[in-house]
């Protein structure tokens, strides 16, 4: 990490200086001459997106020449207060209403944004979770961000977990809302009982690990993986297992790649052990995700915990609530440390009223706000540990010292130089049959680690379920 | 220039005329009552019904409904959810929750029912129509987060105070572990909708002269035979409108399961209304959740359609 001798202020007035330059030459190669835009050519190329006036400032501080609509419409599921506080301050800052369309939490925003979409209502924009991209982008549910001012310094500031996300096809579809990977964390307290001075760096030191956690009666169940129902956990578990095992579930053009002899089985018949044979798994890792996982963990029972959100490792030690707060610490993922990490992100709705003013939300959103920070996603990292998925906010020493208090900062960065987008570790994740695959698949992988079904008969059945629902 | 306007009289004015001349029939008028509240049901209920049975022979998908492009594909919805192994195990897991949930609600909801209509309770009337509206004020979802949390495996109330019993000796799973999941979600659901059968119950049981009994208990007839033949005949009515309406509302069960089980643990708590939901919503195979829609609205308009005939029906030769 750099020890910057420029202060965050001046860091974003250069960038910025030197963005807008880039933006602004680049728009000039695409789109014409920047002061007077051009009118749109009698027969535009398909290819080309609609070339959009250039502002005189920087992107994110420059009102657009277009019209304001009578409101601005944004779809999320909250974290803390960060969207209204990002709201208010679009609203003071252009003078423009912005509707909150907030839902509970993940699953509620894609159904609400399927029925906005379908009934024809404004969307501006919309924090999506990654593995619903494919679908939108399908069904024009959201639109490209390519030719807008800005687009171009946002890209560059970009690390590359979140370029991996945000490009498909050729386009760009959004900017960051927060990029994660999976980890390991443990009981500092339960390694100190046992005598144990460092944590295992292989599944087989795993194992042995716990066995003598198990005998010494330290903890009866000594992982917790948080592999409840439904996205995220349980297939994403595995998903992660058979990455950081060295094996794939799907090939480059999405075929399965779950065969006799492959990784994924030998690494799905290790997972079951660890249920049935060994008993070091708790049950329960099976039910539980989310927070509600963490807070099984400040019960103190278990030793290890193996999760899909690095950033809750900020509640593993968060100071107002965890019992064991300080005492649980992060591991690197075993052998190379691989792991597969992500990038969620605000999208721009294709029913919007106005694609520049939508472009503004989005900015404040994801980007920039009026004032040339990255107001919300330092905020999202100041509060909630939350990666970003630009570098100078993941550098920015202030993101650094909210981290030390929740996790060794250096090792956590490590770790996050070993993410690889999940696109790319599950290439079938953006195909439209996934999501039922992967209720289907969820079935077989809780039946073989319940004792059901052998791992063999888990992976001819998931092997099966993709030849009915990809045809 | 001067304008004279007519005196007109108002239209419920000249209905009311026409009536005290005879020159409009009193079922006309009444069906013209009504015709406001018939449109009106006709437009929120009676459209989107047939929307969804539209949808239902048709493939949709977010981008058709969005442009109007949907293609007539005539009963292959029904085809796939007929071909679907998951939807069978739905409709068998939803019937295994009706089953159970009815005839508990039945069972609870009259007993309970009888409890405070007895003389002894009464005193506590008010008290007990409030204690036992609690849980039917609480929102579907919210009741599904809260045992959520009760259930949970590490730190729920339920492992705490079965273990502090010394009735477990380890916190245990319930909506995790496939033997219990369902169960749990039954009693999630019973906690919420019990207090709906009881207030009927209660209303049915509050209309029945008390003469009937005194006279009973003069013939020497016992508490079992009060209820036999006095309390459960007269009742009969309530019984079959409680039987059709928790039918109905234990299939669609659906904030529970969302909020307990996401459908898991595997697919062992995948009931209809959750079939539905998923393709509809996370797969986008609108069609095939309006076709499956379709046939769980059938099956309970077959039991409906049977209680009504069983239980209804010889109330009114009762």
């Amino acid at each position: 990490m750099s020890g910057p001798k420029v202060t965050r202020r001046q860091f974003l007035k250069m960038a910025g200086v030197t963005a807008g330059g880039l933006a602004a030459s680049g728009l000039l190669a695409s789109c014409g001459p920047q002061a007077t835009p051009t009118p749109a050519p009698p027969t535009p190329a398909p290819a080309v997106p609609t070339p959009t006036p250039v502002p005189a400032g920087p992107a994110w501080s420059t009102a657009p020449s277009v019209a304001k609509p009578d409101k601005v419409y944004w779809v999320y599921w909250p974290w803390g207060k960060t969207e209204d506080e990002v709201a208010a301050q679009f609203e003071a800052d252009w003078g423009l209403p912005v509707e909150k369309v907030a839902e509970p939490n993940v699953e509620q925003v894609y159904a609400k944004v399927n029925t906005l979409y379908a009934a024809g209502e404004q969307m501006d924009v919309i924090k999506t979770l990654t593995p619903w991209i494919g679908e939108w982008i399908d069904n024009e549910v959201i639109q490209p961000l390519d030719g807008l001012p800005g687009v171009d310094e946002y890209w560059n500031d970009m690390n590359e977990l979140c370029r991996q996300t945000v490009k498909l096809d050729g386009k760009i579809w959004g900017l960051p809302y927060y990029q994660s990977f999976h980890i390991g964390a443990y009981f500092q307290d339960h390694f100190e009982k046992a005598g144990i001075t460092e944590p295992p760096k292989t599944y087989e030191e795993l194992v042995d690990v716990c066995l003598k956690l198990k005998k010494d009666g330290i903890s009866e169940y000594p992982i917790l993986w948080m592999a409840g129902q439904g996205a995220e956990h349980l297939t994403f578990q595995f998903y992660q297992l058979v990455w950081n095992w060295g094996g794939t579930v799907f090939d480059k053009d999405a075929n399965p790649t779950l065969g006799p002899g492959s990784k994924a089985r030998e690494a799905l018949a290790w997972w079951a052990k660890t249920f049935q044979e060994w008993k070091i798994t708790a049950p329960e890792s099976l039910e539980l995700r989310y927070i509600p996982a963490c807070k099984a963990f400040w019960t103190g029972k278990y030793t290890f915990h193996f999760f899909p959100h690095h950033y809750y490792m900020s509640l593993l030690n968060s100071e107002a609530e965890s019992p064991i707060k300080g005492r649980v610490k992060q591991m690197m993922c075993f052998g190379d440390g691989r792991t597969m990490g992500w990038t969620e992100i605000f999208t721009l709705g294709s029913t919007a009223k106005s694609k520049e003013w939508a472009w503004m939300l989005l900015q404040a959103a994801g980007g920039k706000t009026k004032d040339g920070n990255y107001t919300a996603a330092m905020k999202y990292g100041i509060g909630a540990m939350l990666g970003s998925g630009f570098n100078s906010v993941n550098r920015h020493p202030a993101i650094r010292e909210a981290w030390k208090k929740w996790t060794d900062v250096d090792l956590n960065l490590k770790q996050w130089e070993k993410a690889t987008v999940k696109f790319i570790v599950v290439p079938a994740m953006m195909k439209p049959w996934h999501q039922k695959w992967q209720d289907a698949a969820q079935v077989s992988i809780a039946n073989c680690l319940a004792g059901k079904i052998t791992a063999d008969q888990a992976c001819d059945e998931m092997i099966a379920k993709h030849k009915e629902v990809a045809g | 220039m001067e304008r004279t306007e007519a005196f007109r009289p108002s239209l419920w004015a000249r209905l009311r005329t026409w009536v005290g001349k005879g020159e409009i029939r009193p079922g006309l008028l009444a069906f013209l009552l009504v015709l406001p509240a018939i449109l009106f049901l006709l437009a929120i209920i009676a459209y989107p019904i047939l929307y969804a049975l539209w949808l239902s022979l048709h493939e949709v998908t977010l981008k058709g409904l969005a442009k109007g492009e949907l293609p007539f594909v005539g009963l292959k919805n029904y085809s796939i959810i007929f071909r679907d192994p998951v939807f069978w195990r739905s409709m068998l897991h939803s019937a295994e929750f009706v089953g159970t949930t009815v005839a508990l609600e039945v069972t609870l909801g009259l007993s309970i029912a009888l409890i405070i209509n007895d003389a002894r309770a009464r005193a506590f009337g008010t008290l007990n129509k409030a204690l036992m509206l609690l849980p039917w004020a609480v929102p579907p979802i919210a009741n599904g987060l809260m045992w959520f949390y009760i259930y949970n495996p590490s730190f729920g109330y339920l492992n705490v105070i079965l273990y502090k019993l010394g009735l477990i000796d380890q916190f245990m799973q319930f909506a995790g572990n496939p033997k219990l999941a369902l169960f749990s979600v039954v009693v999630a659901f019973m906690w919420r909708v019990t207090p709906f059968s009881v207030l009927l119950f209660h209303a049915a049981l509050q209309g029945i002269p008390e003469d009937l009994y005194d006279a009973a208990k003069v013939d020497g007839a016992g508490a079992l035979a009060r209820f036999r033949f006095i309390t459960f005949p007269l009742i009969r009515s309530t019984l079959a409108i409680v039987l059709v309406l928790r039918t109905a509302f234990a299939f669609m069960v659906f904030d529970e399961i969302f909020a307990i089980t996401a459908g898991g643990p595997g697919d062992r708590t995948w009931v209809a209304s959750w079939y539905t939901y998923q393709h509809a919503f996370s797969y986008l195979e609108i069609g095939v959740g309006a076709a499956a829609a379709y046939m769980m609205a059938l099956v309970i308009a077959i039991i409906t359609v049977t209680y009504v005939l069983v239980v209804y029906r010889r109330v009114e030769y009762a």
